[in-house]
């Protein structure tokens, strides 16, 4: 059966703001509406599927920083086959500032993606531009949703305090024990960024609360290793592991 | 990740593939369930492995068995007539005119396995057109019930297997660095080279690599 990728997914560009001045900070996003059903799939994809990517074409005159993802959503299915990725709206936040005193400003990106359903997949490529400043796209200015997308992004792992969860590593050589407390009927998911992460895991319940506890192998490099999602029962939280915040919380 | 509530005892398992190193890995495959209870994992799956001698069907109806190429080595290839990266690189790809390359001299056998047991692709007329439009002259095998594809862990189409002439698992992962002809940097065919090392009688440098594609459908 054949798809029209364009279909599947539509890409497009917003901007939290129509206008333009030097200095000014504003967010871009990267917009993935992806047909009921389907998915697409985060920077890691699991045991299988694609990571959607999004490159941005330099714009004279606005720095724009690395596009930050949102916390994924874990897809299982036969086969032992775990996924992590994205289904609905995909909204990808990338912080700008204006360097120039340009009038106007277009910012062209294109991005690859594979959409995957239970009995299919389908490769997709789309580009978009938006304007802003003097001819500004004005239906692609979304200011709330761009704020909102900023808030849900994964926060520092330290804050995993202020919905009530107690986090303790214990170092070792090249790995780390993340034990992670939280309150009755708190969930919490590990999305491995980088390969290999995850050496072993566990999960008890008692009286307390939700016990996990992950033994990690933890490069040294500050990179992203994973994101930490917690359900607190209202809606899920997502708090970023990288190797520098395991060292930290060890100090 | 595999969730297990029972227990708190680390039980091995691992998150997903392979990384792309050199180094011989060393971190389990997640197929806990395969193992006895308190065994490491990957024992207990490469035993199953080593041994397996199963049998298939291929499309004419025709059995074929692991066991009848003792002696030789054997690629597998997890098909689907259906996944555009199959669809890429046996129409135009790398496994265009890779197996009957491979497969000439005689000490190579290249089998593809179909586990998908939904949609189109399971049906058996999708995978002959394709085996007809791709002039694939290797038998196509199909695994409706999955059974050989969770022996080996396969989890995309293509994933890869190498088997030796020991018949143990020297090589699984992705078939190149490059999903839909797409490389990141140079290209690497990483069964090209791994089936290179076996016919130098070097140990394959590059065992294990994370497989891309479409999820099989069990």
């Amino acid at each position: 059966m054949d798809y029209d990728p364009s279909k599947l997914v539509k890409f497009s560009l917003l901007a939290s703001t129509e206008t333009v001045a030097v200095d000014k900070s504003l967010t871009l996003g990267a917009q993935f509406v992806i047909a009921e059903g389907w998915h697409i799939y985060w920077l890691n994809p699991g045991d299988s599927g694609l990571p959607t990517k999004i490159k941005l074409e330099p714009t004279e005159g606005l720095v724009i920083e690395t596009p930050a993802f949102p916390g994924p959503v874990r897809f299982d299915s036969a086969g032992d086959i775990i996924n992590y990725g994205y289904r609905g709206t995909l909204l990808v936040p990338m912080g700008a500032t204006v360097s120039s005193g340009a009038a106007s400003l277009t910012v062209h990106a294109n991005a690859s993606w594979l959409a995957c359903r239970e009995d299919a997949c389908v490769p997709g490529k789309g580009s978009a531009s938006i304007t802003i400043g003097e001819g500004a796209d004005l239906a692609a200015v979304n200011p709330a949703a761009l704020s909102a997308a900023v808030t849900d992004l994964p926060q520092p792992l330290e804050a995993i305090s202020t919905i009530g969860g107690k986090l303790t590593t214990i170092p070792g050589f090249g790995e780390s024990e993340l034990k992670l407390d939280l309150p009755a009927g708190h969930t919490a998911e590990l999305f491995p960024r980088i390969e290999k992460l995850v050496q072993e895991y566990s999960q008890k319940q008692d009286g307390s609360g939700e016990h996990y506890r992950w033994r990690l192998n933890s490069p040294a490099e500050e990179d992203s290793l994973a994101i930490l999602s917690v359900n607190d029962g209202r809606s899920t939280h997502f708090f970023s592991i990288t190797a520098a915040t395991l060292q930290t919380l060890n100090q | 990740m595999k969730r297990l509530t029972l227990s708190f005892a680390f039980l091995a398992l691992t998150a997903c593939g392979a990384s792309q190193s050199s180094e011989t890995p060393t971190a389990p495959v997640a197929q806990t369930e395969m193992a006895p209870e308190g065994a490491p994992a990957d024992t207990a799956t490469a035993n199953a492995v080593a041994d397996a001698n199963w049998t298939l069907t291929d499309l004419n109806g025709q059995e074929v068995s692991l066991a009848s190429y003792q002696g030789k080595t054997v690629v597998l290839e997890w098909f689907s007539p259906t996944c555009p990266f199959i669809v890429h690189a046996h129409g135009e790809g790398p496994l265009k005119d890779m197996a009957s390359k491979v497969t000439a001299s005689g000490d190579v056998v290249w089998l593809a396995i179909n586990s998908n047991s939904k949609g189109s692709a399971a049906e058996l007329d999708t995978n002959k057109q394709a085996a007809a439009d791709w002039n694939i002259s290797h038998p196509v095998l199909m695994d409706s019930d999955g059974a050989v594809g969770r022996m080996y862990g396969a989890k995309t189409t293509p994933h890869m297997f190498i088997i030796d002439p020991a018949g143990e698992v020297v090589y699984k992962g992705a078939l190149d660095n490059a999903p839909r002809g797409e490389a990141e940097g140079e290209y690497v065919n990483y069964v090209e080279a791994a089936l290179g090392n076996i016919a130098a009688g070097t140990p394959v440098a590059l065992a294990e690599t994370k497989s891309y594609g479409c999820g099989v459908k069990y």
